[in-house]
């Protein structure tokens, strides 16, 4: 009896987790905006949709150095001197359900969709 | 007696930092620390099982130190440590309610919430609880595993085990 609860419980969390795995991917948009933080600051912003060619970006801070590679349809972290590397070895996100984190350098890149306009830009 | 606890202590210790090096040689899913099979989690469950609450918080503490010695990362220690306390927490919380496997599942799950919490805070991005609904998934798989195995291994040499460990 109390064994069922256990498997409901569990399955139920299962089942909602895939759920939100599928919503998350059939609502992401076509993204076109990065942005890149650090420490939770925004600090550049560059439009994907505007390259002709691919670019990359340097994020030196305190001796911790992050590069990034920007092209027409993804980014990715193409070398960083973080320990574990994680990021470099996640690859090229191409849509916003998935931010590309830096975890030791505080550095997290995460793409915005600009294909769909936003609300205030709708009321005007 | 005193040292017959002590080396119990040491001797599972070691099997865990065993099973956790092992263990971060494995290629990573998601670039975030916590997906991992959380083998080593199997002993803490064991320790958990045969002796006090307190020998296991000791033995996970040891893990969770030396581990993050020998896989050479300090600054992933702090989502370890939190990670590992916060859910060696709430297994001594239902351990008395929930059978074996179920006690890991939920064990791995608040294991991997609470460091993707400890990220978002770190990053003050909470742009990473998109990782929450793959990080639960792959909490009930790998708890699952390791819970079953510790039921496996307790129903069929419990008797034995008590009489080491005791
Ligand atoms: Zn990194």
């Amino acid at each position: 009896m109390k064994t069922r609860y256990w498997i409901l419980l569990l399955s139920g969390i299962f089942l909602l987790s895939c759920l939100c795995l599928y919503l998350f991917s059939s609502l992401a948009p076509n993204t076109l905006t990065a942005e890149i933080y650090r420490d939770g600051i925004l600090i550049e912003t560059v439009s994907l949709s505007t390259l002709t060619e691919p670019v990359t970006r340097e994020v030196l801070h305190q001796g911790m150095q992050n590069r990034i590679l920007l092209e027409q349809d993804g980014v990715s972290m193409i070398f960083a001197t973080c320990p574990d590397n994680l990021c470099v070895k996640q690859g090229k996100i191409k849509n916003s359900l998935f931010p590309i984190v830096c975890l030791p350098h505080g550095i997290v890149i995460r793409l915005r969709g600009d294909t769909s306009p936003k609300p205030d830009a709708i009321a005007r | 007696m005193r040292y017959r606890r002590l080396t119990s202590c040491a001797l599972l210790t070691a099997v865990a930092l065993s099973i956790f090096v092992i263990e971060a040689q494995f290629p990573v899913l998601i670039p975030i620390p916590g997906i991992k099979p959380g083998l080593s989690n199997i002993i803490t469950l064991f320790a958990l099982l045969y002796l006090t609450p307190g020998e296991t918080a000791l033995i996970l503490l040891s893990r969770i130190l030396l581990g993050s010695l020998f896989v050479g990362n300090p600054v992933i220690l702090l989502y370890s440590l939190t990670g590992g306390l916060c859910c060696l927490f709430v297994e001594l919380c239902i351990c008395k309610i929930a059978p074996i496997p179920a006690l890991s599942a939920v064990g791995a799950m608040v294991h991997n919430t609470v460091q993707l919490l400890v990220a978002a805070l770190v990053t003050g991005t909470f742009a990473v609880f998109c990782y929450l609904p793959i990080l639960l998934i792959a909490g009930i798989i790998t708890g699952l595993f390791t819970g079953f195995c510790l039921y496996f291994l307790n129903r069929s040499c419990e008797k034995t085990l008590k009489r080491i460990f005791s």
